[in-house]
C-alpha cells in the first residue's frame, strides 16, 4: 500500500484535475449540499448494492470451497 | 488452516456492498465485476492474514481497492484516457437512454481524480468513517478530510448542487439509470 500523505500522487492524478489540484483551500460546502450530495451519491451506490448477489459469485466461492476440500484431502 | 465457515458468510454478505464500491469507482459493470471478483478469490487465498475480531468489511475494500490502483498501474496511460474518462462515458450513454442522460452521478463521479473520488464514496456513500478509510487507503486523515472535501466541492460543481431547492427528483432516476446499466 502507497504511504504518500500527499494529496496528489503523480500516478493517481487526472488530467482532467488540474484546477482542482490548484485549489489549496476549497470552500466548506453548506450543509444543505453536503446533505443533497451525499443523498445522490447513496441513491446511485444502494440501487447496486440492493441487486441479488449474480450468480457468478455463488458459483466462486463453491469453486474456491471445492478446492479448498480438494487441498485438505490430499 | 482451512476457510472459516464464519469467513465465508462474511464475504458473502459483503459481495453487495463491494460491487456497490467497484462500480463507483469504475463507473462500469463489467469490470466492476471483475474487480470484486478478483478481490473475493484474493481474499480467500489470504485468508489468514485477517485478523478475526476486526471488521471484515473494512479488509476487503482495502483489498479491492488495492487490486483497482495495481490494475490501473499495470495498465498505465491506457487506463486513464481509455477506460477511465472515455469507456465510463461510453459505458454510461447507451441509446436505449434516448435524452435521458445516463447517470449524471457516473459522470460526475468520473470527473473526480481517483482518489478523491474513493475517499468521498468510502466515507460518504459505503459508511466508513474518516480513520476507517485513511486505513483503507493507507493515508493520514487529514488527507482523506481534504479529500472529500475537494471532492464534494467538485461534485456539487458538476451536479450544480447549489443548495436545498436545487436538489429534487433526480436521486431516484439516477438510481434507476444505475440500476439499468447494471443489468444490460
Amino acid at each position: 500500500m502507497s504511504k504518500d500523505d500527499k494529496d496528489h500522487p503523480g500516478e493517481m492524478k487526472h488530467s482532467s484535475d488540474a484546477s482542482a489540484a490548484g485549489d489549496a483551500r476549497p470552500r466548506k460546502l453548506d450543509k444543505s449540499v453536503q446533505s443533497a450530495i451525499g443523498t445522490r451519491l447513496r441513491a446511485y451506490y444502494d440501487e447496486v448494492a440492493r441487486e441479488e448477489i449474480p450468480d457468478r459469485f455463488v458459483e466462486l466461492l463453491k469453486q474456491l470451497e471445492k478446492k479448498e476440500t480438494g487441498d485438505d484431502k490430499s | 488452516m482451512t476457510v472459516s465457515d464464519e469467513f465465508r458468510d462474511g464475504l458473502i454478505e459483503a459481495i453487495p456492498s463491494l460491487r456497490a464500491f467497484a462500480f463507483s469507482l469504475i463507473g462500469r459493470p463489467d469490470r466492476a465485476d471483475d474487480l470484486v471478483q478478483e478481490t473475493l478469490t484474493k481474499a480467500w487465498a489470504h485468508h489468514e492474514s485477517f485478523t478475526p475480531g476486526t471488521k471484515l468489511k473494512a479488509w476487503l475494500y482495502t483489498i479491492l481497492r488495492n487490486e483497482f490502483y495495481s490494475q490501473m498501474r499495470k495498465k498505465g496511460r491506457e487506463v486513464e484516457d481509455v477506460d477511465g474518462a472515455y469507456s465510463r462515458n461510453l459505458a454510461v450513454h447507451p441509446e436505449q437512454y434516448g435524452h435521458l442522460d445516463m447517470g449524471d452521478m457516473n459522470k460526475a463521479l468520473d470527473v473526480l481524480a481517483p482518489d478523491q473520488r474513493e475517499a468521498l464514496i468510502l466515507v460518504a456513500a459505503s459508511g466508513f468513517s474518516y480513520e476507517e478509510a485513511a486505513d483503507i487507503c493507507g493515508v493520514a486523515v487529514g488527507t482523506i478530510k481534504s479529500r472529500v472535501n475537494r471532492a464534494r466541492n467538485r461534485l456539487a460543481e458538476t451536479l450544480g448542487v447549489a443548495g436545498e431547492s436545487d436538489y429534487g427528483p433526480d436521486a431516484t432516476s439516477e438510481a434507476a439509470i444505475a440500476h439499468t446499466a447494471f443489468h444490460k
